[in-house]
């Protein structure tokens, strides 16, 4: 089925606001990849340089060779001479490098989660704050609406500082203006009409009465 | 008058034993000696630990892992240090307790059981160690000293229950002995506790489980080896190493307690003997050995960590090196000779083989090495076993728990009179 009449071919409609909250939205993310990229950086880097120092290194090295010898003497294994024995040094060395390697990220991880979790909160406030720019003033709008429906063209569209959609407010509170202003002259005629009905001679009534049907006229209610 | 002359022989005669081991208090250069090294080696404990999870180094060089044995004795040795005033009440309350939060919290364990080497900040495994038994127990036993120690505090509860949780009888793996050990990438290893040696401790704590013990013939079923040396009559351990002797020893109070004609107190002495024994018949060999060179026990040598040992033993390694907490841990045993030797090398080597933690590690005449290094488990069998001879503190204490007289009870031991 073909839609294209519906199709929307400019997605950049209101560049000023489009503008602004892709620069809050493209911030907050910035924002959050900074952190998360100073946090994994640090983290993994400084805890792996630390982690395979010469001087680290060196300890492990020692250490590995103390586990091999502890092992040697509670299961009596020195004398198996098997060639993966005489690595077995090397082979302490990788496993505990393999543990460090889990350790940091399983730690750099954790650390994300305790910085990112106060950033996702800020974020979420921030986005409630700038979205309350847009659904204050939808909801305000929408309430107006409702409320002249109901007849009442008293109803404002004042919006507060800082809110999206002025313009569209400034019109919809012109279009209640006219409105009132019309519908007015248009009760006003007729309550004079109504008022000093014995008085007037028909010419004058009837300038009365047309008075109130051409402002009436002015809003079309067919097609 | 004959009654009274009896009684008083008789008096005399009891407390003979007694009187001659609980000594070292008095004052003299030689109590002066006992006391510098319990409480340099008291100092091993109280400053290589982490002061937030309060796990103890497996050793004092730099980058050490945590060992859970030496956390163990370190447990122990914290009391000892407050019984004689080093540290306050306070101090030693929640330095333990907080060690033992630590098992609680943060260390991983399986059935109850805890990895051999941990990291000291952060308490998780490390060198992929493995699920140790005797390590474990070494702990447990550590935390039920405390436990009577501080009897009547939430401490108490707290180091009970983390004994009460070790499933002794997952770790026979369906065997009527204990593995040695399991780790998760291989399940349990192939070695276990069939020897007399110091896996004693491990199967008390077993045997003696009240949540999950391990039948008590499992006491039966590790050989019990005899060998004879110097005329020294003793069952014996695969290595001869004389911290098999020791290690059980430093907690239980063997002295009156008979298995079927073994009374291991009397074996512990007999293996000294014949330790010294054999050191002064190889002093030809080896210049260390001799008279006052003695204690062949596992340690650290120039070619690193090897199982010393003397005969009686299944295979002997030694290579001319001391280890002196050999010498120290054997203190309750033979305390004139024990503290004659120790003198005597302090003497002779003076800041070579003593430091800031008491004795180091090991020497080797031989090959003029000399550790600079000191051991966890060493300095702590070694305190435990100085305040043994001096007050039987440790005994005292351990042998009140539940647990340790339901293994003599159910092992059917007769407690010879003193």
């Amino acid at each position: 089925m073909k839609s294209g009449g519906a199709r929307r071919r400019n997605y950049f409609v209101n560049p000023g606001m489009q503008v602004r909250y892709m620069a809050a939205i493209v911030l907050c993310m910035l924002l959050a990849s900074l952190l998360t990229g100073v946090v994994m950086y640090y983290g993994i880097l400084g805890r792996a340089v630390s982690e395979w120092s010469a001087w680290k290194l060196s300890e492990k090295l020692q250490m590995a060779s103390r586990i091999k010898d502890y092992e040697d003497t509670r299961y009596g294994t020195e004398e198996v001479r098997t060639p993966e024995n005489y690595f077995r040094e090397a082979r302490f060395l990788s496993e505990d490098g393999q543990q460090s390697v889990y350790y940091i990220l399983d730690d750099t991880k954790n650390e994300l989660m305790t910085r990112i979790l106060p950033i996702v909160l800020v974020i979420a406030a921030a986005s409630i704050f700038l979205s309350h720019k847009i659904a204050g003033p939808v909801s305000r709008i929408e309430k107006s609406i409702n409320s002249m429906s109901s007849g009442n063209l008293t109803a404002g569209f004042r919006l507060r500082k800082g809110d999206e959609f002025k313009g569209l407010s400034g019109m919809l509170e012109n279009m209640a203006e006219i409105f009132r202003m019309k519908i007015d002259i248009s009760v006003n005629s007729l309550d004079e009409l109504i008022k000093d009905a014995d008085k007037l001679s028909p010419a004058q009534i009837k300038s009365k009465a047309e008075e109130a049907r051409r402002q009436l006229l002015f809003f079309k209610t067919k097609p | 008058m004959k009654t009274i002359v009896a009684l008083v022989l008789v008096l005399s005669v009891v407390s003979y034993p007694a009187a001659c081991l609980y000594a070292g208090n008095g004052g003299t250069a030689q109590d002066e000696f006992v006391d510098k090294i319990e409480k340099d080696t008291f100092r091993y404990f109280w400053e290589n630990a982490d002061p937030d999870t309060g796990l103890i180094a497996d050793n004092a060089s730099a980058g050490a892992p945590c060992s859970i044995a030496a956390t163990g004795f370190g447990l122990a040795v914290i009391c000892i240090g407050h019984s004689r005033g080093w540290i306050t009440y306070d101090e030693a309350y929640n330095r333990v307790f907080r060690t033992l939060k630590t098992f609680r919290n943060t260390l991983k364990n399986e059935h109850g059981f805890y990895y051999h080497f941990v990291d000291m900040k952060t308490g998780r495994r490390v060198w992929k160690s493995e699920l140790s038994s005797i390590d474990s127990a070494i702990f447990f036993a550590g935390a039920l000293f405390a436990a009577q120690y501080f009897k009547g505090t939430e401490l108490e509860r707290l180091a009970n229950s983390l004994y009460l949780r070790a499933d002794w009888k997952w770790m026979t793996n369906g065997t009527s002995l204990l593995c040695m050990g399991w780790t998760p990438e291989n399940g349990f290893l192939g070695s276990y506790w069939d020897w007399y040696n110091e896996g004693l401790i491990a199967y008390i704590l077993a045997i003696g489980s009240p949540t999950y013990p391990i039948p008590a013939e499992c006491w039966k079923a590790w050989r019990k080896p005899v060998g004879e040396y110097g005329g020294y009559k003793v069952v014996y351990s695969f290595f001869g190493s004389l911290f098999t002797y020791q290690f059980a020893h430093a907690w239980v109070d063997f002295r009156n307690i008979e298995d079927n004609g073994i009374n291991y107190w009397q074996n512990s002495i007999n293996a000294v003997h014949a330790n010294r024994k054999f050191c002064i018949d190889n002093a030809r060999s080896h210049k260390g050995y001799g008279e006052d060179g003695w204690g062949l026990t596992a340690g650290d040598g120039p070619g690193g960590y090897k199982g010393y040992g003397a005969m009686p033993a299944e295979k002997l390694i030694q290579d001319g090196t001391i280890n002196p907490y050999g010498m120290a841990a054997s203190m309750p045993f033979v305390p004139e000779l024990s503290l004659k030797s120790l003198k005597k090398i302090y003497d002779r080597h003076g800041s070579s083989v003593y430091g800031e933690y008491g004795f180091k590690a090991g020497y080797n005449i031989d090959k003029n090495w000399f550790s600079s290094n000191y051991i966890g488990i060493d300095q702590g069998v070694t305190v435990l076993m100085i305040e043994n001879y001096r007050t039987g503190m440790v005994w005292e204490n351990f042998m009140r728990n539940q647990c340790v007289k339901s293994w003599m009870e159910l092992c059917g031991f007769t407690v010879k009179a003193p």
